[in-house]
């Protein structure tokens, strides 16, 4: 019997399906308290759901582009376990690395004719691993908070200066990276962060437009990126 | 202005006591709970192929291939939540490791705090970072179950040109992000970017990959550290 068979079968969904239920659990759970906090801090809703909806709209393109990686562990692992695995720790590259080093302890290759049910398992243990790395946010993420309230409580300025710094850390660093990987990057992450300046400019005059910028800008940074790489690639 | 933004973030509408109570202490509880279960979850598959199909590797085939895996991994799932900790807050942590993909969780976090006008390191500012966490995983849900049942479809028929131009996704999205900030603090950002540049330049050769980013974020905290015990500039 052919590995992806197995691989596609209605078992393999339905072993599949909890995890992703659960993920759709904790956000409920998570958005019920955070506006039962937020209405006690006297939050109004409209702001709370503009947040909620900004989220949902900004994580459009970076969603569709990882549909695209999707396929790739798709057509290796079959469809349940790559639907299952992206929906947590989610990053398609990764997954597909594990599968193959999953594979490669049992001295299979994905991919290859030799590949079979028993190098698809060692796949999907090699996926499964990964897991690990949420125990440790499972002890760091109470002490972290614990430090940051002990941060908050000296001087609330200070821990504001620390979520800024770190983000500019971040921020500056990714762009970065991204800018010198190449002429077309850098010119997608230029038209982008031109678009967001610019539409920052309108959101005066079109505040409902604000919760798009982010998607927008997007947009033509990719834009721009392809045809840069179309004219000069 | 200066006081105008101190007294913003000072005005936190909950008091400490009350916030770390009913919000933070609740949130670890919750995000201790899934994630515990979420774990035994995950092997399910696994566990499934073996009492159905009877195909397990052999113990030392699942050991060698958990110290292949975790020996790769095991900095950046350290500096991972270190460095994105202040910014996605105690409830936004939680989910955003159980769904991965940082590079839509922190666009989606700033984004929402931004677009309600919200600083970054108060009350209201973790609470719309988490709102506009738990949106994008509703999006990154409905794309990936999409993307299971019709992805080879739909891939299938779009034109290339279409496909090739997700690959500046990453560079574009950062960047909208870093032109949001960069009215905010043209200073910490001006430094972010020189010393981003060194470390992507000459860091590279000394420093492990993996503790490249978490570097640029400790040298940005200690200047903006610098900045506010100097000029008080916050």
């Amino acid at each position: 019997m052919d590995y992806l068979e197995i691989a596609n079968s209605p078992s393999m969904w339905l072993v599949c399906a909890p995890i992703v239920v659960l993920v759709l659990a904790i956000v409920m759970v998570f958005y019920k308290k955070t506006m039962q906090i937020a209405e006690k801090a006297g939050i109004s809703r409209e702001d709370c759901r503009k947040a909620f909806r900004t989220g949902i709209i900004s994580a459009i393109g970076p969603s569709v582009a990882a549909f695209v990686v999707m396929l790739g562990l798709m057509t290796a692992v079959g469809a349940p376990m790559s639907w299952m695995r992206l929906s947590v720790i989610g990053n398609a590259n990764a997954e597909l690395l594990h599968a193959g080093l999953g594979a490669d302890a049992i001295g299979q290759t994905i991919g290859s004719k030799n590949y079979d049910i028993n190098g698809y398992a060692a796949s999907v243990w090699g996926m499964s691993i990964m897991s690990i790395s949420w125990l440790i946010v499972l002890i760091f993420a109470p002490k972290a908070t614990q430090i940051q309230n002990k941060f908050a409580q000296k001087d609330s300025h200070l821990l504001a200066l620390v979520s800024i710094s770190s983000m500019t850390g971040i921020m500056s660093y990714l762009t970065m990276q991204n800018v010198t990987a190449g002429w077309d990057m850098a010119v997608a992450a230029a038209a982008a962060a031109a678009s967001m300046l610019l539409l920052g400019k309108t959101s005066s005059k079109l505040p409902w437009l604000k919760e798009y910028h982010l998607g927008i800008a997007m947009l033509l940074g990719m834009i721009a990126g392809s045809v840069t790489s179309q004219m000069f690639g | 202005m200066e006081n105008k933004q101190s007294s913003k973030i000072l005005n936190n509408p909950l008091p400490p006591e009350v916030y770390v109570n009913e919000y933070h202490k609740p949130s670890i509880r919750i995000g201790t709970v899934f994630y515990l279960v979420a774990f035994v979850l995950s092997f399910l598959p696994a566990v499934t192929l073996w009492a159905v199909y009877d195909t397990i590797p052999s113990f030392s085939q699942i050991v060698s291939v958990a110290a292949a895996i975790i020996s790769a991994s095991i900095a950046w799932w350290i500096v991972e939540p270190i460095s994105y900790f202040t910014v996605l807050g105690t409830a936004g942590t939680y989910m955003s490791f159980l769904v991965g993909s940082m590079n839509t969780r922190i666009p989606c976090a700033i984004a929402a705090q931004s677009v309600t006008d919200s600083e970054p390191g108060s009350q209201r500012g973790e609470i719309m970072a988490t709102l506009g966490i738990a949106g994008s995983v509703v999006t990154s849900v409905v794309f990936v179950s999409l993307g299971a049942v019709c992805g080879s479809f739909l891939l299938g028929n779009l034109p290339e040109t279409i496909t090739a131009s997700f690959q500046y996704v990453p560079a574009a999205m950062y960047a909208t992000m870093f032109a949001g900030t960069i009215g905010k603090r043209p200073d910490l950002i001006g430094f972010g970017v020189i010393t981003a540049l060194l470390l992507l330049k000459f860091g590279v050769l000394v420093i492990p990959g993996s503790l490249l980013l978490l570097t640029n974020v400790v040298l940005c905290v200690l200047f903006g550290l610098f900045l506010y015990q100097q000029f008080h500039r916050i």
